[in-house]
């Protein structure tokens, strides 16, 4: 099941820094808590495709597009 | 105990007091080391409101626990005080061997408060430690200094500590050397050292550093040390030193070409690394346990300045008093200077910032020879560059108004706010020479929200964006957009500086060299925190290592607010906000660019948590960092900081 709309896509795709707002978004769908936003946060973007793929939230060629293409590839995901 | 010495060393010079601390688990774990250490003493013992100059302020000396271990580059030592230059928060951290030295001897880290009655130096052999007269060494520079110790103690192997004549006169920008070449360059530790009477320090250790795991730590420092060989910026900073980066700067529209009025000139390659290589280059020099060795030794062979000898120069070293004065025909010249500024203990970077300032005060009719003592302060007069330099390091004259800083000597003079614009300065502190509308958006930003002033170049180092490029798929693996390589782009950039500033400062709490870990990225953050727990036999994860950078970050902030320094000071010279960079060459990449700001810093607060009106973290922030007394100290701050008196940019703070 998708976790963002189509038209929620579009709005991180147009933004220029998107991780932050990625994490609040996923906060807000309670798929991440609280202390997991921050070590994300705080290791990097490659920590959040790790999380996401052991949550079963992207498959693992979804996972490894999105460690490839970055942001680009994890949002489609997200909205697939 | 693994990796720690566990103690450090107070000197009290006013009654010759001398103590040791020990360090307990937790601190250590808290703070790591370095960086750290030092950050937790000046925030606690030195008030905002002191004097810097003052006796009862304190300059500190931080090695981490990897220090003098086989991990790569770990030679390195932090120097931090309440600077004399901003007034804030400062410090500086500088390579050579002294720092392992001091691991060696038992120590991890040195306060040192009070003022000698007369010059003294400090001998540290092990535990044995006294202080010395150094009435015969005060007036000497650097070089001639370190010698006579040598001679005294009779041991040619021991590592110093050094200020020069600069530091001794109180320079608010003098620089703090070891092993006579490697400088603490920024934020005046040497004036506060010298306002102590203190000519430096000279240390012997028999000892080692304990390693828990010395198979691992070997194994994992072997790998890395593998890594570097065929690392394109090892190998560049290897043949040419950090003046590889001139034909660089040059092409990307970042050369401080006549105090930032332009980005680029077609002469540039008169100092590139190339040329410095194949004229005047006597040597290399590596750190302690480096496998990059980017050290210069320079010898000068014609000219007026032929047979001049000295370590360096440095890019950042280099560009001040050479382009960013006007001056580029005769390399010469710049190496001159440079050795000059090594000579007085000055901070290069700043005193190419203050006569630049006066430079362009000249040029646009703010001062006249009158105000200068008769200097024709003309772009490019090397003859007057060269007698600016020497006074500003013996406080004579014109040089004595300089010696405080632009914006000091702006306001000393009586100048009018628009003499502020030239002084290119954030937080008092000039930018070294790197134009943000060309290296990029992320260094930008640095500058503005920096901890020590308007400067980051060895800071939050925001290399992902100078040579992430080099390393294909870094920026999409730590920020999850490869455009975040391009420099000219907002494209990922708040996250970027919030990553690099975390990460650089417990690079600067390991106290271990950042051309391993962000000019070039062969050692990453798990590599650290790989050789932090063989030395010490802890567990420190990426999380705790990071949110460590991350504590000692918003402390120093913190210290900042507590200056009443916040958000509207969270900027970087009008020039770079409002003057689109002119075309130098034809080459070059970013003309007509000018750094959007304030497209940045908002997103930038959110990372941090900061409050956008004040720019002070957040309670809840400083909470989850373990620290709840910084969040009561700025408590009743938060408000008076949005209160009318309070309501003008500062310049400096003391």
């Amino acid at each position: 099941m998708a976790v963002m709309t189509k038209a929620e896509a579009k709005k991180f795709l147009e933004l220029d820094d998107r991780m932050i707002d990625i994490l609040n978004f996923l906060k807000a769908k309670s798929i991440l808590d609280e202390e997991t936003h921050r070590k994300i946060l705080l290791g990097g973007y490659f920590r959040l495709i790790e999380y996401l793929a052991k949550k079963n939230m992207l498959k693992k060629k979804q996972a490894d597009d999105a460690l490839e293409n970055g942001f680009d590839s994890l949002i489609k995901a997200l909205a697939s | 105990m693994y990796g720690w010495a566990g103690k450090r060393l107070r000197v009290n010079l006013s009654t010759g007091e001398i103590l040791t601390e020990p360090l307990s688990y937790e601190y250590r774990r808290k703070w790591i080391g370095g960086r750290g250490f030092n950050s937790d003493v000046i925030y606690n013992e030195v008030p905002p409101g002191l004097d810097p100059f003052d006796p009862e302020a304190r300059v500190c000396f931080g090695v981490g626990p990897v220090s003098g271990s086989a991990a790569p580059s770990t030679g390195r030592v932090t120097i931090t005080c309440k600077s004399p230059l901003t007034g804030g928060f400062g410090d500086s951290n500088m390579g050579g061997h002294w720092g392992a030295e001091l691991k060696y001897a038992g120590w991890d880290q040195i306060i040192i408060q009070g003022r000698a009655k007369n010059p003294v130096y400090l001998w540290i052999d092990d535990d044995n430690v006294e202080l010395r007269d150094a009435s015969h060494l005060w007036g000497k520079f650097p070089r001639e200094a370190d010698q006579m110790i040598k001679e005294e103690l009779g041991d040619e192997d021991i590592h110093i500590v050094l200020i020069g004549p600069a530091g001794e006169n109180m320079v608010r920008f003098a620089c703090t050397f070891n092993d006579v070449w490697r400088a603490a360059g920024r934020t005046g530790t040497g004036g506060v050292i010298g306002s102590k009477n203190l000519k430096g320090i000279a240390c012997r250790g028999s000892g080692t550093v304990k390693v828990a795991d010395p198979r691992a730590l070997l194994e994992c420092s072997d790998r890395l040390r593998q890594a570097f060989k065929g690392d394109i910026m090892k190998e560049g900073l290897y043949e040419h030193g950090s003046l590889c980066l001139i034909n660089v700067a040059n092409r990307d529209g970042w050369f401080p070409w006549k105090n930032f009025q332009g980005g680029a000139h077609p002469n540039a390659d008169n100092m590139s690394g190339e040329t410095h290589s194949t004229t005047v280059l006597k040597h290399r020099e590596g750190c302690y346990a480096c496998p990059i060795c980017c050290g210069r030794f320079t010898k000068i062979h014609d000219g007026k300045y032929a047979g001049e000898e000295f370590g360096g120069p440095e890019y950042e070293h280099a560009v001040p008093t050479g382009p960013r004065l006007g001056i580029i025909d005769d390399a010469n010249d710049i190496w001159h200077n440079a050795r000059l500024t090594n000579d007085y203990g000055l901070d290069g970077i700043e005193t190419g910032g203050a006569i630049g300032a006066a430079m362009e005060w000249y040029e646009k009719g703010l001062i006249t020879a009158k105000d200068t003592g008769g200097l024709e302060l003309t772009w490019g007069n090397e003859e007057v560059v060269d007698k600016l330099i020497q006074m500003i390091g013996r406080r004579e004259g014109f040089g004595d108004i300089l010696a405080d800083g632009a914006d000091r000597a702006a306001d000393k003079l009586g100048l009018p706010d628009e003499a502020h614009y030239y002084s290119i300065t954030t937080r008092g502190m000039t930018l070294p020479g790197d134009d943000p509308r060309g290296l990029g958006f992320g260094y930008g930003l640095s500058f503005a929200v920096g901890t020590r002033g308007g400067c980051d170049h060895l800071r939050s180092l925001c290399c992902l964006e100078l040579s992430g490029a080099l390393y294909p798929g870094l920026n999409t693996k730590l920020l999850g957009d490869e455009r975040a390589n391009r420099p000219v782009t907002t494209v990922g950039k708040p996250y970027m500086v919030y990553y690099e500033e975390n990460q650089k400062t417990t690079t600067d709490c390991l106290n271990v060299c950042c051309f391993t870990t962000h000019w070039s990225y062969a050692v990453t953050t798990p590599d650290q925190i790989e050789y932090l727990n063989a030395v010490t036999g802890l567990d420190f994860t990426e999380e705790e290592f990071q949110e460590v950078g991350e504590r000692i970050f918003n402390l120093e902030r913190s210290y900042w607010n507590r200056l009443m320094s916040g958000a509207r000071e969270d900027t970087v010279p009008e020039r770079f906000l409002k003057e689109p960079m002119p075309q130098g060459v034809e080459y070059q990449t970013n003309v007509g660019a000018v750094f959007p700001l304030n497209n940045l810093l908002k997103k930038y607060y959110e990372y941090r948590d900061w409050d956008p009106a004040t720019g002070f973290p957040s309670e809840k922030k400083l909470n989850v960092l373990k620290l709840d007394y910084v969040a009561k100290d700025l408590a009743p701050l938060r408000s008076k900081y949005l209160s009318e008196p309070e309501k003008k940019k500062k310049k400096y703070y003391h």
